[in-house]
């Protein structure tokens, strides 16, 4: 067996990319040496995200230095050297961003845990929220306020348990429990938050609108701009548009916009001059019990 | 959330780990194998009025997790499928008999990690801990996908050898 073939193979299987599937079976099928370097490669391949999680520190990732004196010889080798030095610069800058706290829980009432790799945390008014983490708001009654860095703003009441976290400059938001009311500022071009729920995946574009999951439906309705939502069963798409709204149900008719009347009802999309989005999904009166359908494992980032 | 809920979220969290390690090594691509433990998970919330809290966790998880990857399987037997079925079926007959032995490999693979030179440990940062794939690491970095593909296999090979090396030490101190 050549374990390096075997492992590029499964190292580029994981990133989802294409590989000789062919010559992947023939290898596993005819050498329990390699079934064994197989299952014990996927094993430390899931166990690794456990540890470089708990092990990440100060460490960060830096271009590679050439040992040979010699590629510094021709002028595009200089340049490709200050375009070396220049993304070394964004590089640490972008890293030491990542490593960063993405919000932070401005006001905490009740029982209100972190989630981190290393474990549990009981939150307080003021606690850090680091990117990958989950917030549980355990207690009856408990509610916390969570304050992104771009001051966006999300309500968490009781039972709600969400995964937070950032990605090269875009929010990944995963419900798991629970609901939570929000106010989005304007999202980056190109980076809407994206927020997955029961049934459906929206992405918030830097509008304002309002975003309903029950448990046999979610509806969103779209107060100003515009939201992709796609529909978790069937990856159905659409784009709902200002002053309309859309129903869906786990797979049942089409996902078709609909106008509706009663915007009086969803005022305060715009603070401060910024277009936001105001997502709520759930309902403030909701049981303290997490919907049948949620599920309750899962990282923000998909 | 009562405390019935309540126990039901506590051993999902402590077993979800181990239900994805069981699941990647059957369904290889990361990205469906955290699909099928999404849809495991909702199975097991679900079926939660069903569990009987006097009997293990982690064996009734594992038949809907194993349910949910026949079923990912018979989905996608002309697409995404990635091992044959003869092959699937000898690694899913021979992992519990490793799963011993990956136990102890957990255990030292932190120790292990933390021995890591500085940059490797960047690296498996960025592929682990932000989700990178190689491609885009070697675009930041650079560097051409296949040096980043050896670099990572000599990282992986240290971590193995480390913590094959921990595992005999184990039984002769």
């Amino acid at each position: 067996m050549n374990e390096m073939e075997l492992e590029q193979m499964l190292s580029a299987l994981g990133d989802g990319d294409d590989i000789d599937h062919k010559r992947l079976n023939e290898i596993l099928r005819n050498d329990p040496a390699a079934r064994h370097r197989y299952l014990v490669w996927m094993d430390m391949e899931v166990c690794l995200e456990e540890t470089v999680a708990r092990s990440s520190s100060s460490s960060k990732l830096v271009p590679f230095e050439h040992k040979t004196g010699d590629r510094l010889r021709s002028w595009t080798r200089r340049l490709a050297l200050a375009a070396s030095i220049m993304l070394l610069a964004a590089g640490v800058a972008t890293g030491l961003r990542y490593f960063q706290r993405v919000a932070v829980l401005t006001s905490v009432t009740g029982q209100v845990y972190i989630q981190r790799p290393s474990g549990k945390v009981q939150a307080e008014s003021g606690t850090w929220i680091f990117s990958g983490s989950e917030i549980w708001v355990s207690g009856s009654q408990s509610e916390a306020l969570l304050t992104w860095n771009d001051g966006s703003l999300m309500r968490l009441s009781e039972a709600c348990r969400l995964a937070v976290s950032v990605r090269h400059g875009q929010k990944f938001i995963q419900l798991l429990a629970g609901c939570f009311n929000a106010d989005f500022q304007k999202q980056k071009p190109g980076k809407p938050a994206l927020i997955r729920g029961p049934y459906v995946n929206a992405e918030i574009l830097g509008t304002s609108i309002r975003m309903d999951a029950r448990e046999d439906a979610t509806r969103l309705s779209v107060i100003e701009g515009q939201v992709r939502v796609i529909r978790e069963s069937d990856h159905q798409a659409v784009l709902v548009t200002s002053r309309k709204e859309i129903n869906a149900a786990n797979g049942i008719g089409n996902l078709t916009p609909q106008r509706f009347l009663w915007a009086d009802r969803y005022s305060g999309g715009k603070q401060g001059g910024t277009a936001v989005a105001t997502v709520t999904i759930g309902s403030k009166a909701a049981e303290p019990k997490p919907p049948a359908n949620s599920t309750p494992v899962g990282r923000a980032v998909p | 959330m009562d405390s019935n809920n309540e126990t039901f979220t506590r051993l999902f969290m402590q077993n979800q780990h181990a239900l994805k390690r069981f699941i990647r090594a059957m369904v290889p691509n990361a990205s469906d194998a955290e699909d099928v433990l999404q849809e495991t998970a909702v199975v097991l919330w679900q079926k939660q009025p069903e569990y009987d809290p006097s009997r293990p966790f982690f064996p009734w998880a594992m038949q809907f997790a194993r349910n949910k990857i026949y079923q990912f399987r018979r989905h996608h037997a002309r697409d995404r499928l990635i091992l044959d079925d003869d092959v699937f079926g000898l690694l899913l007959a021979e992992r519990p008999s490793l799963e011993p032995q990956l136990d102890r490999r957990r255990h030292w693979l932190d120790t292990c990690f933390k021995k890591l030179p500085g940059h490797s440990a960047g690296l498996m940062e960025r592929r682990y801990f932000d989700g990178m794939t190689v491609q885009e690491i070697a675009a930041e970095t650079q560097t051409s996908v296949s040096t980043l593909y050896k670099l990572f296999y000599r990282i992986r090979d240290a971590l193995m050898r480390c913590v094959e090396n921990s595992l005999v030490q184990e039984v002769e101190p």
